[in-house]
């Protein structure tokens, strides 16, 4: 297209558009036009179904996904859609390595061809694989595996529901395992199918409605098992109703799916994992024989115990019987008895020296009362004399001629009759010394 | 439900052993000692009584139209 030469008389006119096909130029098409030419030339050209492997990048998405697909030389945008997301197992992100399987179409709304994806896989990992491990992350980020969260055994279980196929291996395993050991269990089978379409629905469908009436039909704990198979034929038991159903299941679970080497997420999911049927049924069931020996021990330990009390017991007893005071009371007695005839004897033996010591203090007494006393000095010769009223005479002037005296010697009385009285006449002195001397000794 | 649920063995076995913890503290009198004898004879009984229990069938457990779980015998 040839730019016209500017001419500024032509600016008064208005332009008419330039529909015709002046000079020979082909009639101009819209780009609604021109976009379905390109539709058109897309959908001729491309295949209906392309498989597409390159690193996806620029990924947006929530319901719906957009992201391009490149490799070293080249980028093709992409667009799936909300209802093939959602069937995606695929972690899809920046930096994955895909097959996506679609078709390629013009965008006319913003004029770019795309590719429309029907299918992603993962480059070099089978599908089942890779839908396993993005399931064990997304249930492992929700706690699915906690440990914490795990359910206990029942020690006892009196009642256990088995959810399999009533034509399994399996099934046979756990009854022989459950009725060799514990045979008073009551065992229930919940019949499923264990592979195919149907399976998962079926054994969440089972554990979900066990889980609901456990305490009314009284089930302790449920065993999940089936015998062995490829990843397909397990696949039931990878799926995510299934892990729902176990983890929400609110009595406790035994899984055993496959052969030892198959981990199924059922079996991370439950709370214990066991590597076979007959694995799951001796974890669960104690073993009857073995809990009798024990009961016998604890009768033994019981009489045992009651025994030597009632031993320790007679000992005591007779370590009383055999105490002197009920073997010879009379030694009790006798020995009071003993007792109080020494104290007596005590009490005479010194109640005799009290009073011989009293008799030897007045002794001494008197004798010390005799060397002063009145006797003493009439055994020197002196007398004293009473008068009529025995009083003692200590003047002449007192008695009168024809009173009666008393004279008092050291051996006895002499009675007279006053025939006279008077003053003294002579020596004087030595009177008077001798009325002193009287007056001493009185 | 309306079948009385037997007897529990742990209940049982747990009882038992607590009986034989209180003997052998020696805390115990003769009298209460031959009380807990007897009654730990009783659960040696219950014990064995359930440990000897016959094999039991295994039934077949379904849900009815209204999701109500069954037993039914089965020739399992």
């Amino acid at each position: 297209m040839t730019r016209l030469p500017f001419d500024p008389d032509r600016l008064s006119t208005p332009l008419a558009p330039d529909m015709g096909s002046q000079q020979g130029n082909e009639a101009a098409m819209t780009v609604s036009q021109v976009a379905s030419l390109i539709n058109q030339a897309v959908a001729d050209a491309a295949p209906k179904k392309i498989r597409v492997v390159g690193e996806v990048s620029n990924f947006v998405g929530r319901d719906h996904w957009f992201f391009s697909i490149k490799d070293d030389q080249a980028t093709l945008r992409c667009v799936c859609f909300a209802s093939i997301a959602r069937q995606v197992k695929v972690p899809v992100q920046d930096g994955l390595s895909v097959v996506i399987t679609g078709r390629l179409a013009f965008y006319e709304v913003q004029g770019h061809i795309q590719f429309y994806v029907d299918k992603v896989e993962p480059v070099g990992q089978g599908p089942l694989e890779l839908q396993l491990r993005v399931l064990c992350d997304q249930l492992a980020k929700l706690g699915y595996f906690d440990e914490e969260k795990k359910l206990s055994l029942p020690a006892f279980p009196q009642c256990v529901a088995i959810i399999t196929s009533r034509s399994g291996a399996a099934l046979q395993d756990v009854i022989d395992t459950t009725s060799r050991r514990w045979p008073g269990l009551e065992l229930l089978l919940y019949d499923v199918r264990v592979q195919g379409d149907q399976a998962a629905g079926q054994i969440a469908d089972a554990i979900t409605t066990i889980s609901r009436q456990a305490t009314k039909v009284e089930i302790d704990a449920i065993i999940l098992t089936r015998g062995g198979g490829s990843i397909e034929h397990l696949w039931a038991f990878n799926e995510r109703v299934v892990a729902d159903a176990i983890y929400h299941c609110k009595i406790p679970i035994v899984a055993a799916i496959g052969h030892q080497t198959d981990t199924t997420v059922a079996e991370l999911v439950a709370d214990l994992r066991s590597a076979t049927p007959t694995q799951a049924a001796m974890a669960l069931v104690p073993d009857a024989a073995a809990l009798m020996m024990q009961v016998d021990q604890y009768a033994q330990r019981l009489t045992g115990l009651l025994s030597r009390q009632s031993s320790y017991a007679q000992q005591r007893l007779d370590s009383v019987r055999r105490h002197p005071l009920f073997r010879r009371p009379d030694l009790l007695v006798n020995s009071a008895g003993q007792r109080l005839s020494d104290l007596v004897t005590q009490l005479v033996r010194s109640e005799k020296r009290c009073i011989q010591e009293r008799k030897r203090m007045v002794a001494a007494l008197d004798r010390q009362l005799s060397g002063v006393g009145p006797q003493s000095i009439l055994g020197r010769g002196y007398s004293y004399t009473l008068d009529s009223g025995n009083r003692p005479l200590r003047l002449a002037k007192k008695v009168r001629k024809g009173h009666r005296i008393t004279t008092v010697l050291c051996d006895g009385r002499i009675s007279s009759i006053v025939e006279s009285s008077g003053k003294a006449t002579l020596q004087a002195g030595r009177q008077k010394q001798s009325d002193r001397g009287q007056g001493d000794l009185f | 439900m309306s079948k009385q649920r037997s007897p529990k063995y742990e209940d049982a076995i747990t009882q038992l052993e607590q009986i034989i913890e209180n003997l052998e503290s020696g805390e115990t009198g003769l009298e209460d000692s031959l009380a807990e004898y007897e009654k730990g004879m009783d659960l040696i009984k219950q014990c064995r009584t359930i440990l000897g229990t016959a094999q039991k069938k295994i039934k077949e457990l379904t849900a009815d139209s209204d999701g109500k779980l069954v037993k039914k015998d089965t020739n399992v």
